[in-house]
């Protein structure tokens, strides 16, 4: 979104800021050059007080032309540049059942300009609660081609009380394909968790699972087949 | 077979005719044409149709509107003043990240203003218990969290000034 419509909606606007500017040069006898754009207003470089509203571009522009733009943009028009994501989970392994708890979490990024730092950090904390529900508790099962998770009461998605104690490194550096130098970052907290909580388990009790969700069932019975037990 | 059934919803008395089986949530959007309370799963267990009858929270997909005759109800319409005023809850979700895409928010911000009706100063331990039957998939719930806790300082705020 930050990116590709991004883009787009920043071309566009910058399209439509110069028909305002033209419109307006007209207007004021000036060339398009000597006018900018100021709180609402066109302006002129070198004597702010001959200004126009938009209001008033807009009526002079009537009938003339419309004061519209509109841009297309492509990935494939900017650099390659992938948002990278490291995360670090540390967990606790009940023997007796299999449970896993999550004690702590890492989740770093590196990011570019961050346009909206509220609407930013909820992306990651968002993202990485969705990759927790994959991690740990979200399965869809197909029982000879019929769903069985018919509802949310079955598809258990992870609730309030399933968030982990978080921190957030975000590593910097002015360079992305967004407007202002900004990068994406939806969505790029979910892929890493599910694995990190994988290897974190491996480490924890020895057992390797390979198929998600990360379940209490799957590692009892990792645990069983383990110590040579059959379940 | 329909019942007339008379309503309170958000302080305003409202009488009609609904078929016995009519669940309370398509009497609210439906018939009386409150659509801020949302159906989300269906089964009473996601909370986005979060309403308050009587002051507790119910699942009005879960429940008949006949069920309801003659209570109070209030729904997130009946958060905000008269005047248009977000409440504490409403404002502090919007400052604070509360939602994305919405869909929960009518029954978190009902939820969140029953939870600090019945305590004005909950630890964060009191917040995840009474909000765990408020599904939200953006959000990782963190941020609702920090929302909650922000209206109910506000609140204090208010009582001691």
């Amino acid at each position: 979104m930050t990116h590709v419509a991004g883009q787009a909606t920043y071309q566009a606007a910058l399209a439509l800021q110069q028909q305002l500017c033209e419109v307006a040069a007209t207007v004021l006898g000036c060339p398009t050059t000597a006018v900018t754009l100021d709180n609402g207003a066109c302006v002129v470089h070198s004597a702010p007080t001959q200004r126009l509203t938009f209001a008033e571009i807009a009526a002079a522009a009537a009938g003339q032309c419309p004061l519209r733009a509109q841009k297309l943009y492509r990935v494939s028009q900017s650099p390659h540049m992938s948002p990278f994501t490291a995360q670090v989970v540390e967990v606790e392994v009940d023997p007796d059942t299999g449970q896993v708890t999550l004690l702590d979490v890492v989740t770093a990024h590196d990011v570019g300009t961050i346009i909206n730092p509220l609407g930013h950090q909820g992306q990651i904390e968002g993202g990485l609660m969705q990759g927790i529900g994959y991690g740990l508790l979200e399965e869809m099962r197909v029982d000879e081609g019929r769903i069985g998770t018919l509802s949310l009461g079955e598809y258990k998605l992870p609730n309030i009380k399933d968030i982990p104690p978080l921190r957030t490194v975000l590593v910097q550096e002015e360079v992305g394909p967004a407007p202002f130098q900004g990068k994406a970052i939806g969505e790029s907290s979910i892929t890493p968790i599910a694995a990190a909580i994988a290897n974190a388990v491996y480490d924890a009790v020895g057992v390797r699972l390979y198929d998600l969700p990360i379940t209490a069932e799957k590692i009892y019975q990792g645990l069983q087949s383990r110590e040579g037990k059959t379940t | 077979m329909t019942r007339t059934i008379t309503l309170r919803v958000n302080g305003k008395e409202h009488t009609v005719e609904v078929p016995v089986q009519r669940l309370l949530i398509d009497c609210l959007r439906y018939d009386l044409g409150l659509t801020g309370t949302k159906e989300g799963c269906s089964v009473g267990v996601c909370g986005a149709c979060t309403v308050l009858m009587d002051g507790q929270m119910i699942s009005s997909c879960l429940t008949l509107a006949i069920l309801a005759d003659g209570a109070e109800l209030r729904t997130v319409e009946g958060l905000a003043q008269e005047d248009g005023t977000l409440s504490p809850v409403q404002q502090a979700f919007i400052d604070h990240g509360g939602f994305q895409c919405g869909i929960c928010t009518p029954g978190m911000v009902t939820a969140a203003t029953a939870l600090l009706e019945a305590n004005p100063q909950p630890t964060e331990d009191d917040i995840k218990e009474w909000m765990m039957g408020n599904l939200c998939r953006c959000t990782g719930y963190y941020k609702i969290i920090v929302s909650i806790q922000a209206a109910a300082a506000h609140q204090r705020g208010e009582a001691v000034s």
